[in-house]
């Protein structure tokens, strides 16, 4: 508990505009930062390039934080909204490069199943996923932080997982566009 | 746990699994933090000092916002003949006229340095028209010593007394180099541009928004540009957009720019802050719109007519010219101020849309946000009044964009007492009416 008031406290500071107390604020949260935008980007790189990117977001915005207890939430959705811009502008130019590079992460085909089925979530949907289940950030918390009723996040949540079980039981695979084809393709040719 | 869960919990795993590279993130970290810092310090720089302009002369907008470069190929040419100038084309590149007049060796070469220990400045060059004149600058801070910040110009004659005039002026740090600066100001004299020797003063504070002047440079140079007429046209029209009257009276062509006399009616429902894309057009299509980086209008305070500047089409041979234009800046007489009360620090007033948000108030700076539309880099104050109606004035202010649309301005109060609370009317705000007109001129 007292750790945490001192991160409430960097948080405070830093919104205060105090800069070492900014850094030491991104410092803290900078594997969540890293892991969210691997998740998102998939490469080591990119990542990179996103937490470099966000943390210069976050510091002309940081005056812009009311609340310094939710200070991780607000940096790790200011970097899913950052990744969400960076795929939509790739996806101008490449079609899909992702499914290669996932190679080598995991023998078991779970976490790109669970990965592709988000990638058919709504961008708002698939946040809410990222921040329960891989940040494990509290229902209510994201309620506060998004000024939506919990039980609006709750039943958001509840629909968004329900929607990835029929991503996994390939029930809609008649709507899959061509992205949902290749993970055949992949499995066939492993 | 179900299903969904499971794979969800295994999907986390997988990404905690990733080795995190420690030292490229903390450089990642490192850098972002540092960029961050660095564009802070130039968005800061960026001030508008409101001590410069006389209480009868003032500029809706003044700000230089440095982009990528283009000129076209024959301006280029130009400049590349004429020593000094490279560094200063990046403040006239979006200003088609002052290109123009130099394509058109409309352009003096002075090249003149003075000096002091700390900084050194070149006044390049100057454009004239038939009352006021343009000099160019460069200044080279030694980087031995804490910056010199420049807070205006003097115009002296040869026996140094000071020739009635007002100025503005734009600087640039230069992107790489932050000891390099350019400069350029618009002296308007009150009578023709004399041809006698005079004496331009570079005065320099110790920072920003302070008034009081540690240091002066003094370049004496002399005119020899052919002196040029203005070309004028009387109008005398009034325009009806959206049930609001614009009287337009008359268009002066000069070589640094085109003035466009206008005149709000009185009886209008709408305060009109001013035109979005007032331009001029001629027979082929080629369009002159406002002038970006300096002052883009002047008035008097006894007088309802404002002159809007446009950029200048002097050296171009046209068979016909229009004036057109299609949108305005303007909204309900009765919304457009803001109340605020700066011990609350709470606003009490502002229009319908509440763009105004997250009052802040830290001794005597104040910071407010306001949403506004793309493109929109509007300073919406100026004086303003407390509860008693005493005017009051900034004693400096600064404005940065941020993300999502949001415009920072920031204002010092003034060092006087005053009674909450305190009311802003408002000179600019993302607030629009429409419609189409095309007047003939030639």
């Amino acid at each position: 508990m007292a750790e945490q008031e001192t991160d409430q406290e960097i948080a405070r500071r830093a919104i205060h505009g105090d800069d070492e107390a900014f850094l030491q604020l991104i410092t803290l949260n900078k594997e969540a930062l890293f892991r969210t935008a691997l998740a998102y980007l998939k490469n080591e790189d990119d990542a990179l390039d996103a937490v470099q990117e966000v943390t210069m977001r976050a510091f002309e915005k940081i005056k812009t934080l009311r609340m310094p207890e939710y200070a991780k939430t607000w940096l790790i959705r200011i970097m899913m909204n950052h990744c969400n811009d960076v795929l939509q502008k790739k996806k101008r130019y490449v079609f899909d490069e992702g499914i290669g590079e996932l190679k080598g992460i995991s023998d078991d085909f779970t976490y790109m199943e669970v990965e592709e089925a988000l990638s058919h979530l709504s961008e708002k949907d698939r946040q809410l996923v990222h921040l329960k289940y891989l940040h494990d950030i509290k229902i209510k918390d994201i309620a506060d932080m998004t000024s939506t009723p919990e039980g609006t996040v709750k039943t958001r949540l509840y629909k968004a997982v329900k929607s990835l079980r029929s991503f996994f039981d390939g029930k809609e695979e008649g709507q899959l566009d061509g992205r949902g084809k290749k993970i055949e393709e992949v499995e066939r040719g492993n | 746990m179900t299903e969904e869960e499971r794979k969800l919990k295994k999907w986390k795993e997988e990404i905690e699994k990733r080795e995190v590279p420690a030292e490229r993130l903390d450089n990642a970290i490192q850098i972002g933090f540092e960029t961050a810092k660095r564009n802070r310090e130039n968005k800061k720089r960026r001030f508008i000092n409101r001590g410069l302009w006389s209480s009868a002369i003032a500029a809706i907008l003044m700000l230089t916002f440095v982009t990528s470069i283009r000129v076209s190929p024959a301006f280029a040419n130009a400049v590349s003949s004429i020593p000094g100038l490279s560094g200063i084309v990046e403040l006239i590149q979006d200003n088609k006229g002052i290109q123009m007049a130099i394509e058109n060796e409309h352009y003096q070469i002075i090249g003149t340095t003075g000096e002091t220990e700390t900084v050194k400045v070149t006044l390049e060059g100057i454009i004239t028209d038939e009352s006021s004149m343009i000099a160019f600058s460069t200044f080279e801070y030694n980087k031995k010593h804490p910056y010199r910040y420049l807070t205006g110009y003097r115009i002296l004659d040869s026996n140094r007394k000071e020739i009635a005039n007002d100025h503005s002026f734009g600087t640039s740090w230069n992107q790489k180099n932050d000891l390099l600066l350019t400069s350029t100001t618009e002296i308007r004299f009150v009578s023709p541009v004399p041809t006698e020797e005079m004496i331009l003063e570079y005065r320099f504070a110790d920072d920003i928004g302070d008034d009081q002047v540690i240091e002066t440079i003094q370049i004496p140079f002399k005119v020899d540009l052919k002196p040029v007429k203005r070309e004028q046209y009387a109008v005398n029209k009034t325009f009806v957009v959206e049930g609001q009257k614009i009287h337009i009276h008359s268009i002066t062509i000069g070589p640094i720019k085109t003035a466009v006399e206008v005149e709000y009616d009185p009886e209008n429902t709408k305060k009109i802050f001013g035109f979005e894309d007032l331009r001029i057009v001629d027979e082929k299509g080629e369009i002159w719109s406002a002038i970006k980086n300096g002052s883009s209008a002047s008035w008097s305070e006894d007088s309802p007519v404002i002159s809007y500047f446009l950029q200048s089409n002097y050296f171009r041979d046209t068979q016909h010219l229009y004036l057109q234009f299609n949108k305005l800046m303007a909204m309900d007489k009765d919304e457009a101020e803001l109340i605020i009360d700066t011990e609350t620090q709470k606003i009490l007033k502002q229009p319908r849309d509440e763009r105004f948000n997250n009052l802040k108030i830290t001794g005597s700076h104040l910071e407010i946000e306001l949403k506004g539309g793309k493109g929109y880099y509007h300073d919406p104050f100026s004086t303003f009044y407390d509860v008693e109606g005493k005017a009051l004035s900034q004693k400096s202010g600064s404005f940065y964009p941020g993300a999502d649309d949001i415009n920072y301005f920031g204002l010092e109060l003034p060092d006087v007492e005053f009674k909450n609370p305190l009311n802003f009317p408002l000179h600019a705000y993302p607030s629009y009416i429409k419609g189409d007109v095309k007047i003939k001129i030639k």
